[in-house]
């Protein structure tokens, strides 16, 4: 069974008209990835690789948890890590580093709560 | 069967009768120039990743207990200065077909190094070696090969999508509380699995999705509210299990490394001698050149691979002749070759054509002005071989070679080749046994 990294607790404080934008940046050469996330509500997005989606305005994110999937696996043998950054709005929420000896097809789990400041 | 295998053990002993001939394989650019120009199979060959980890093999292996410099034994090296220095990351589309040829002999370079405290001279006595090599290789992609890569990211990309869409959906109705108990978690399971398939390229037919759905459902342990990752956990790995995803990705990342399409393959190499383990006297007296062309072509039935090979080899006479007296050595060498391997269901036929041309200009007297004069001597020999095999069964396989080899040093008369061959699949001579030893 492969290894999941999980990052359970997170938190963002958002105002109610504030829009949020998530953004993954790979930090490692040679990625094939998918990024699914539940978010409170149907319109769920998903990221191809790295790319910034919106969750929309934050009073829409306050009924629940959102919930980020992504599945990563890298063809470059010449990198030994996976590193990947994770951001709300520009700031950094995540910094994800694992060696390719412990996992070369990690999946990272993010559970993010967006409380009112 | 039975019958067969004293023909078998005599087709063993005539195969070698056809040695001291020159590989194809051999000429070609090797993966480790510094090793191969020493003629060292090392154990292990260090792989330093980054300028502190090659500070710290170089300081470990070349500097004794006593602080002093030495050269270490059976040693290898391989450093590639583009991954180990700052980069920015590099996307799969840049790093399957990178815009500028640069960026591509850049990132494909890589410094070889290696030693060795038993290099023999020709008097039997041992000494110390060193080299150090380069390498870089480029490729041409083609119609063939943007295929099938990108029907492999697809299928790749496909799969994850199941396994992020199930995974997340499920954790969030876990975290937010709509599910807590097993029969909300299977009823959970089932749906989201069923949207997943359905919106995945991979499976169209309803039935087929209702059959894997049913089959990832029933392999999903009882789910505990104190536990809930291990359900999940359970799920990705029974979504991979039945989507192969493993082995999709495993075989694309073997392709990536031996893709249909045109390869140079470039390499250096210069070899250091320390006759008397001391470092205050060392000749380089050998230095080669590498230049390997290939083409490769896959399709299902059938493979084509096309490969050149060109190699260069300088020596130092004055060394060879104090240090291997009576070896007859050029001061300029070139291997030539090609091959062509065509495989079809059961039937292989392979060409080579493997040529060497040596050159030395000696000593030959004062001109009447007094100037220094030479004369060239020469030598050239070329070797060519046919190789047709056909599989009878999986493990007997026919085959039969027809060719010149290298004119041998006795008998310089037979060089003629023919050779019928039957390999039941326990130890009879292969293809490669057959064709062309070691030098």
């Amino acid at each position: 069974m492969r290894k999941k990294y999980r990052y359970k607790n997170l938190s963002f404080p958002v105002s109610d008209n504030t829009e949020v934008k998530f953004t993954i940046e790979y930090q490692s050469s040679g990625i094939i990835s998918e990024t699914f996330i539940n978010i409170p509500g149907d319109d769920d997005p998903e990221i191809e690789d790295s790319g910034t989606v919106s969750f929309g305005k934050g009073s829409g994110l306050r009924d629940g948890f959102t919930v980020s999937v992504t599945d990563v696996s890298s063809i470059a043998d010449e990198e030994d890590t996976i590193a990947v950054n994770y951001k709300l709005n520009g700031q950094l929420l995540v910094e994800h580093s694992n060696p390719k000896s412990e996992e070369e097809s990690p999946m990272i789990i993010l559970q993010i709560k967006f409380p009112a400041p | 069967m039975k019958n067969l295998l004293p023909f078998s053990i005599a087709l063993l002993f005539i195969s070698f009768s056809v040695t001291s001939q020159e590989k194809l394989n051999k000429l070609k650019a090797p993966s480790s120039p510094a090793a191969n120009i020493l003629d060292l199979q090392p154990t292990a060959i260090l792989t330093p990743k980054s300028y502190q980890a090659l500070e710290t093999a170089l300081f470990s292996n070349f500097i004794g207990n006593s602080g002093s410099v030495q050269v270490p034994n059976d040693f290898a090296l391989e450093f590639s200065p583009f991954w180990a220095f700052e980069h920015n990351p590099i996307t799969i589309e840049e790093y399957l077909y990178p815009k500028k040829i640069w960026n591509q002999i850049a990132r494909n370079s890589s410094i070889s190094l290696a030693s060795t405290q038993n290099f023999e001279l020709g008097n039997n006595t041992q000494s110390n070696a060193i080299s150090l090599g380069y390498r870089t290789s480029i490729y041409f992609t083609n119609d063939e090969d943007k295929k099938k890569v990108a029907k492999s990211i697809s299928n790749i990309r496909d799969n994850k999508s199941i396994t992020t869409a199930v995974v997340a959906i499920l954790d969030g109705k876990i975290l937010n509380g709509d599910i807590t108990n097993n029969t909300q978690a299977i009823e959970a399971a089932k749906t989201e699995l069923t949207k997943a398939l359905q919106n995945s390229n991979k499976f169209k037919d309803p039935s087929a999705i209702e059959k894997v759905v049913d089959k990832i459902v029933h392999s999903l342990p009882t789910f505990d509210s104190n536990n809930p990752d291990k359900f999940t956990d359970a799920i990705d790995n029974s979504i991979r299990e039945e989507t192969n995803a493993e082995l999709v990705f495993s075989q694309f990342k073997a392709y990536t490394k031996e893709r249909s399409g045109m390869y140079f393959d470039f390499a250096f190499a210069a070899l250091m001698n320390f006759p008397n383990k001391e470092f205050s006297r060392s000749y380089i007296p050998k230095v080669s050149l590498w230049l390997t062309p290939r083409y490769k072509v896959k399709s299902e039935i059938e493979s084509l691979n096309f490969l050149g090979v060109f190699r260069y080899e300088w020596h130092d006479l004055s060394y060879y002749k104090t240090f291997f007296p009576g070896v007859k050595i050029y001061e300029n060498n070139i291997d030539y070759g090609f091959s062509l391997d065509a495989e079809f269901k059961k039937l292989s036929i392979n060409l080579e054509i493997v040529g060497r041309s040596s050159r030395t200009e000696v000593p030959a007297g004062t001109s009447t002005q007094g100037q220094q004069l030479f004369s060239k001597e020469t030598n050239s020999d070329i070797q060519y071989m046919g190789t047709v095999t056909y599989s009878l069964t999986d493990q007997i396989v026919l085959s039969y070679n027809l060719g010149k080899k290298f004119e041998p040093i006795l008998n310089p008369t037979n060089t003629l080749v023919s050779f019928l061959g039957l390999n039941f699949g326990f130890g009879t001579p292969t293809k490669s046994d057959l064709n062309l030893s070691d030098k």
